[in-house]
Parts: C-alpha cells; sequence; structure tokens
C-alpha cells in the first residue's frame, strides 16, 4: 500500500458502517475511520479540522433521514477551501432511482458513486487511480 | 335537508325574488337578494351550487356581477336573466359572464325548473370531478413515494445482508458455511432482482419517452459486462453494425436488453458442453434489428403464446424459476417505444428474439 489515509464514513445504517469499516480494515489502507451515523454530526465534526486533521476520503450514503446526503454535500461546500479541495468523496447508494444516481454523478464535488453492496475490490482500484492511496 | 344545493337569485326587482323563493324552495336552498352588492356579501365564504343574475341592475349589471364570481368560486354554476335578447349581451355573457345558461324574461316556470335540474346535476359533477382528480393526484404522489422508498427501504437493508454475506466469506474459519452462504446469497440476489424488476416495470409505465442518441456499442458492451459475472462460463458473440445516427429511449432499450440477455444466459442446457449467447445489431435510418440468441434450454412450443404475460412462468423441474415479470416489462417497454418482438424457440436446441425498435431520428 502506498499510503495509509483517514477515512469518514456516513451512512445512517448500522450494519453498513460497521461492513465498510471491516472491509477498509482487510485492506488495509486507512489507519484511522470515523463513522457517522448522522451526517449533521458529520459536519459538525469536520468544522473543528483543518487541513492537516480532515480527513482523506468520505464515503457518503444517499439517503438518510435529517439531511440526506445532497443536502451534505451543500454544507460540505460551505467549509473551507482547503478542506473542500482535500477530501475526496465518493457516493455509495442502494438506491435504483434515477434522480439520485444521476444528481450524484453531476456533482463535481462527487468523484464517485458507487452502488451497495460495495464492491472493496472496485473501491480500491478507483482510489489508487486517483491518486488517493 | 343539509345536502340541498345552493342556489342565489340575484334580482333588484323584489317581486321576482318572493316568487321565485316560493316555487324553488323546496328544492334548493334558496338564497335572494336585491342587488350585486348584497348577493356578494352572501356568497362570501358560501360556495353557491348556482347563481342566477338579472342583467338589468342598477349600478352593476348581472354579466359584471358574474365575472366576480368566477374566481372564487370556478364550479360554481352561472345562469344570466334577461329581457334584452341583443347579442353583443349574449356574447358578453358567454366571454365575461362564463355564463351556463340564458333565460328569458318572462320566464317559464317548468322551462326554468328543468333548466335548473340541469344546472344542479352539472355543478354536483364538476364537484364529484374535482374530488376525484385530488384523490387520483394523491394516489399518484403516494405512489410515486412509495416507489421510490421501495427502491431503497426495500433494497437497503437487502444490501446490507448481502454484504455481510460476502465479507464473512473472505473469513478463513467460515469455509465450513461456504455451502450455505451461496445458498443465502443466491436467494437475496433473486429477491434483489425481483425488487428491481417491479421498480423498472413502475419506471418503464410512468417515465415520459426520452429521445436519447444511442450508441449500441457502448449499450450493448455495458448490458454484457453487468451481466456476464452471472456465469462465468457463457461465451458471448455480439456483433453491432451501427453506421447511422439513432435516436430512442436509453433506459427502455437497457431494460429489454438487460431481461433478454441475462433469461438467455440463465436458461442453458446442461447437456450443452458450450452455453453461447449471441447478440446482433443492425441500425439504420428506420430502425434497429437486434437478435439475441442461445443454445439453451428453449421454451416448449405450447408455452410460446403465455411468455409475455405478467407471472407467467413455465413448469420447470430446474431450479432455474424466472419471477415471471422480465419478458413482461420487456413487451411494456417496447410498446413504449413502439417497437416490437418475435420469438423463435425449439426445446433443448435454444431460443431467438428478434426486436425490432424505430429510430427516432428526424433525417
Amino acid at each position: 500500500m502506498d499510503k495509509r489515509i483517514q477515512v469518514m464514513l456516513i451512512d445512517d445504517n448500522g450494519i453498513d458502517l460497521f461492513l465498510l469499516e471491516k472491509l477498509i480494515n482487510i485492506r488495509g489502507f486507512s489507519h484511522s475511520v470515523l463513522k457517522y451515523i448522522n451526517p449533521i454530526e458529520a459536519i459538525e465534526y469536520l468544522k473543528t479540522c483543518n487541513e492537516q486533521t480532515c480527513p482523506d476520503l468520505i464515503l457518503l450514503d444517499i439517503q438518510m433521514p435529517g439531511m440526506d446526503g445532497f443536502e451534505f454535500l451543500a454544507a460540505f461546500e460551505n467549509l473551507p477551501k482547503p478542506i473542500v479541495d482535500k477530501i475526496h468523496i465518493v457516493m455509495v447508494s442502494s438506491s435504483l432511482n434515477f434522480t439520485d444516481n444521476s444528481r450524484a454523478k453531476a456533482s463535481s464535488l462527487v468523484k464517485a458513486l458507487f452502488l451497495k453492496p460495495l464492491s472493496i475490490d472496485d473501491l480500491v482500484t478507483h482510489l489508487k487511480h486517483t491518486n488517493v492511496i | 335537508m343539509e345536502n340541498q344545493l345552493k342556489v342565489l337569485y340575484v334580482d333588484d326587482e323584489e317581486n321576482n325574488l318572493i316568487s321565485f323563493k316560493s316555487m324553488f324552495r323546496k328544492l334548493y336552498k334558496v338564497y335572494t337578494a336585491i342587488s350585486a352588492q348584497e348577493a356578494l356579501q352572501i356568497i362570501e365564504n358560501n360556495e353557491m351550487g348556482i347563481i342566477i343574475s338579472d342583467q338589468r341592475m342598477p349600478g352593476c349589471t348581472g354579466i359584471q356581477f358574474l365575472a366576480q364570481t368566477i374566481e372564487t368560486y370556478p364550479n360554481t354554476i352561472r345562469l344570466l336573466i334577461t329581457g334584452q335578447t341583443d347579442i353583443d349581451t349574449v356574447i358578453e355573457a358567454i366571454n365575461t359572464g362564463q355564463i351556463s345558461k340564458y333565460i328569458q324574461k318572462p320566464w317559464d316556470w317548468d322551462k326554468f325548473t328543468l333548466t335548473l335540474e340541469y344546472c344542479a346535476d352539472l355543478y354536483r359533477s364538476r364537484i364529484q370531478l374535482a374530488e376525484k382528480n385530488a384523490q387520483l393526484e394523491k394516489t399518484n404522489d403516494e405512489l410515486n413515494r412509495f416507489v421510490y422508498s421501495a427502491s431503497h427501504d426495500l433494497r437497503s437493508p437487502l444490501m446490507s445482508v448481502l454484504g455481510i454475506v460476502q465479507y464473512a466469506r473472505m473469513e478463513p474459519e467460515m469455509l465450513v458455511a461456504e455451502e450455505y452462504f451461496k445458498v443465502i446469497e443466491s436467494s437475496i440476489l433473486k429477491l434483489d432482482n425481483y425488487t428491481k424488476r417491479i421498480i423498472e416495470y413502475y419506471q418503464n409505465s410512468r417515465l415520459e419517452e426520452i429521445n436519447d442518441v444511442i450508441d449500441f456499442k457502448i449499450l450493448v458492451s455495458d448490458c454484457v459486462e453487468s451481466l456476464s459475472n452471472l456465469e462465468p462460463s457463457v461465451v458471448f458473440n455480439v456483433t453491432i453494425n451501427q453506421t447511422t445516427n439513432f435516436i430512442s429511449d436509453d433506459f427502455r432499450i437497457r431494460v429489454i436488453l438487460n431481461n433478454l440477455i441475462s433469461n438467455a444466459i440463465k436458461y442453458n442446457n446442461p447437456n450443452t458442453p458450450k452455453h453461447c449467447v449471441t447478440v446482433t445489431v443492425n441500425t439504420n435510418l428506420q430502425g434497429a434489428e437486434i437478435e439475441i440468441s442461445d443454445n439453451g434450454i428453449g421454451i416448449p412450443q405450447i408455452y410460446i403464446e403465455n411468455i409475455f404475460q405478467l407471472f407467467f412462468r413455465t413448469p420447470t423441474t430446474s431450479k432455474k424459476q424466472g419471477s415471471g415479470i422480465g419478458l413482461f416489462i420487456v413487451k411494456e417497454a417496447l410498446e413504449k417505444i413502439n417497437g416490437s418482438i418475435k420469438v423463435k424457440s425449439t426445446s433443448e436446441i435454444g431460443t431467438t428474439f428478434n426486436i425490432f425498435i424505430p429510430n427516432k431520428n428526424p433525417k
């Protein structure tokens, strides 16, 4: 592994959080995994970060109560520019909804969209390809 | 009676009001007003089924008064009573006052009664229509939300379980349970497939037809790629001859090809050494001819005409049970894009589907 990175997981489904962490640990590309079941708390945490301490990668679910993935992106965009530029966002969706998936693909903040269950091999390939790891 | 229809009559001659009221008070809940001003007060927060107005009144003509009621009460039936019969008044009454009927003074009681009956029916059916419309909109809205949530809320937990199963299979000490995991996984995929088909059906029946530029090379290779891991041993022969611009609905063509190709992959013949799936596409300015064939188990002749019916499944001894939705969706999707489909099949030899999809390219 070239780089070990910090990953933030945002998903309202506890099982998916558990699973994503396990899969990431198997591949060993992350030295720490932050899990957030509530995207609002994730944004609050990111506000306390600087570009050194903020995560390198966010895996973001789309459909969540309270704040969905797109609302998270809107809030994320208002964070300081160095942080916005540094963090690589990948959306992970179980939705077959056209609008959701094409919105995710159209957003410049979203570097990739994967459908659940996430194939860790596909994710690793994408991250290597984009020099995140 | 509470459910009597409300009727308002406006006239500056009090005698008319009195005789109208005595004539109709048993049939309708009758309101009367001596002026347009009084009438407007009566109908404030009080919807009439029918409003009848005299044309000649001091200060305000009947048409002017009726016109003022249109915005608040679009369903109310408006009638004008007048002794004048010049064409300009009639035209103005229809265009400005949006009146449904015109009653001439002096009126004939029998005719008047019939006219009111007719107008009462008209008003009731307008109200019913508005109610039905509102109901329909609500149902539609609920259906939209249901499918949206089905596409997420039904699949999401399923994908969690699938993820866990796939993760568990990576653990070395789980090898003993590999057989169980396989069965669990195949059941999950079956249920997921079923959910996807239902969503596809819904999307097909609801979405407007979209005009996309179709590149069959990309489209077919996407379909083949996503489906080839179902059965890695299948040999694909894909030939695409697309020389012209092709305009049609990308989503529906994908639905059609995904269903047909996955069927072709699934129903292989165990007695045939190499299971082959052939996809051929030829396009011209009129349309695309697509052939999807396999050397699988085939469909017994007696069932051929039923295969496009919803929930029809051929009785089979093999484990390969379909959902009975796939080909139905294929047919529905083809109908939406004005395409057609033919099938030839021989038991133990294979099945060939021939599809025609019109090219919407205007040239």
